[in-house]
């Protein structure tokens, strides 16, 4: 007689797996009726970088940030652009054995007052993020997650109490896209967005812009109306270029014209932050004062060039600039 | 009514042979699947190939969280 099946309930594809089978995640297999995960402590990815790269601009920034990833993921866009390891079985992967006490110990020797959990999909290496993020806790550091935000709301609501904030990528505002291009659905994703916002955890979206698949202005109008309405005006929103990449290579790079498109539709609607991303010296890199319009934060990509803010104030005007900005920036010239 | 010729006759019987011999097959391959041997066969390769996963020495072995084990009904093979 064979082992019973078990139905993993970590995110909505609720994949139900017989004996020695694996999840669409490649990550977590039923073992004689038991699921268990193959990746705890053993990230493919390990590195140090500017905040800004994840992107988060109004939280720490200027700060070093601990970063690390495991192979696999839950959802399979076709324009991944970390597809080696998010796409990859982890077996097939070169991990590293990092437990939890040393992913915080490797955080505090290199200087980072935070830890991220990026690059592929954090919510698949859930148990080893949740331990990771407690354990960093404990010694004062940050936790900050880059993800897709494709998990259940209970699972999403035990890690959001270890974590300090969060990059959702927000492909598009349609379910077709979700489904022809990730593999995925919409409807999960926007439910995970108001829980980040409900739990407390500091927010910033993140829209990847595909030539020809997401960038009609209809449909990035429909997706700033929704960020605006759901997650408020003063939630960071940054339209990142796409660069051909894993099964979308015969696309060109988003035109930076589409990105500035972007940037004025959220402006047009109201929104306080808007930002382009991934073309560096582009004006929509820094962030200003919803007060005066001074720039309160000029960067060069990653790079904080000028910092004009006391705490959370614009030094010119005095207004208040939404963000989780304390501790002071560390150097400014970070990641030039 | 014209004869048949013997080789004739002959290939003939030996085509229906196979073709009995075939459908009697396939009739049993469908019993074994439906007893769950099918599934046996795929459980067992699905093992191995995890085993084989397991030899890289690359994966841990950690239980998960956020899962249930589906408890098939009284007199139900589970899945």
């Amino acid at each position: 007689m064979t082992a019973p099946a078990v139905e993993c309930e970590l995110c909505p594809r609720r994949c139900v797996l017989a004996n020695y089978q694996r999840g669409d995640c490649r990550v977590r297999v039923n073992v004689d009726g038991t699921l268990y995960t193959l990746v705890y402590g053993k990230p493919c990815a390990t590195h140090v970088d500017p905040i800004e790269k994840k992107p988060l601009f109004h939280f720490l920034p200027g700060t070093p940030i601990y970063s690390i990833a495991t192979a696999g993921c839950n959802l399979h866009c076709k324009y991944c652009q970390n597809w080696e390891i998010s796409q990859t079985d982890p077996e097939d992967a070169r991990n590293v054995d990092l437990e939890p006490t040393r992913v915080v110990a490797e955080a505090e020797r290199t200087g980072c007052i935070s830890v991220a959990y990026t690059y592929s999909e954090p919510m698949i290496f859930y148990e080893y993020v949740i331990d990771a993020a407690r354990r960093g806790r404990e010694r004062g550091l940050k936790n900050v997650l880059v993800t897709a935000g494709y998990i259940e709301p209970a699972p999403l609501r035990e890690l959001c109490k270890v974590s300090d904030a969060a990059n959702v990528d927000l492909k598009s505002l349609s379910d077709e896209f979700y489904r022809e291009i990730c593999g995925g659905r919409l409807e999960p994703v926007l439910r995970s967005l108001t829980i980040f916002r409900e739990e407390g955890v500091w927010l910033e979206v993140t829209n990847l812009i595909v030539p020809e698949l997401n960038d009609a202005p209809s449909s990035i109008t429909k997706l700033v109306r929704w960020v605006r309405d759901n997650l408020g005006a003063e939630t960071p929103l940054h339209f990142s270029r796409f660069y051909p990449m894993y099964k979308l290579a015969n696309l060109p790079p988003t035109p930076v014209a589409t990105l500035t498109m972007a940037r004025n539709i959220a402006l047009e609607e109201g929104m306080k932050y808007p930002y382009v991303g991934n073309v560096p010296g582009h004006p929509g890199n820094n962030t200003y004062c919803p007060g005066c319009g001074q720039a309160v934060v000029e960067r060069h990509g990653y790079a904080i060039l000028a910092y004009r803010l006391d705490g959370n104030k614009c030094n010119k005007c005095g207004a208040t600039v939404a963000g989780r900005w304390a501790p002071p920036p560390g150097d400014v010239r970070w990641g030039s | 009514m014209k004869k048949i010729p013997r080789r004739s006759s002959l290939a003939l019987a030996v085509v229906v042979a196979a073709c009995l011999a075939l459908a009697v097959y396939v009739g049993v391959q469908g019993i074994v699947a439906a007893r769950g041997g099918s599934d046996a066969a795929d459980e067992a390769g699905r093992k191995k190939a995890f085993e084989e996963a397991m030899a890289k020495g690359n994966l841990s072995f950690e239980e998960a969280k956020y899962w249930r084990r589906l408890e098939p009904a009284e007199g139900e093979e589970p899945r």
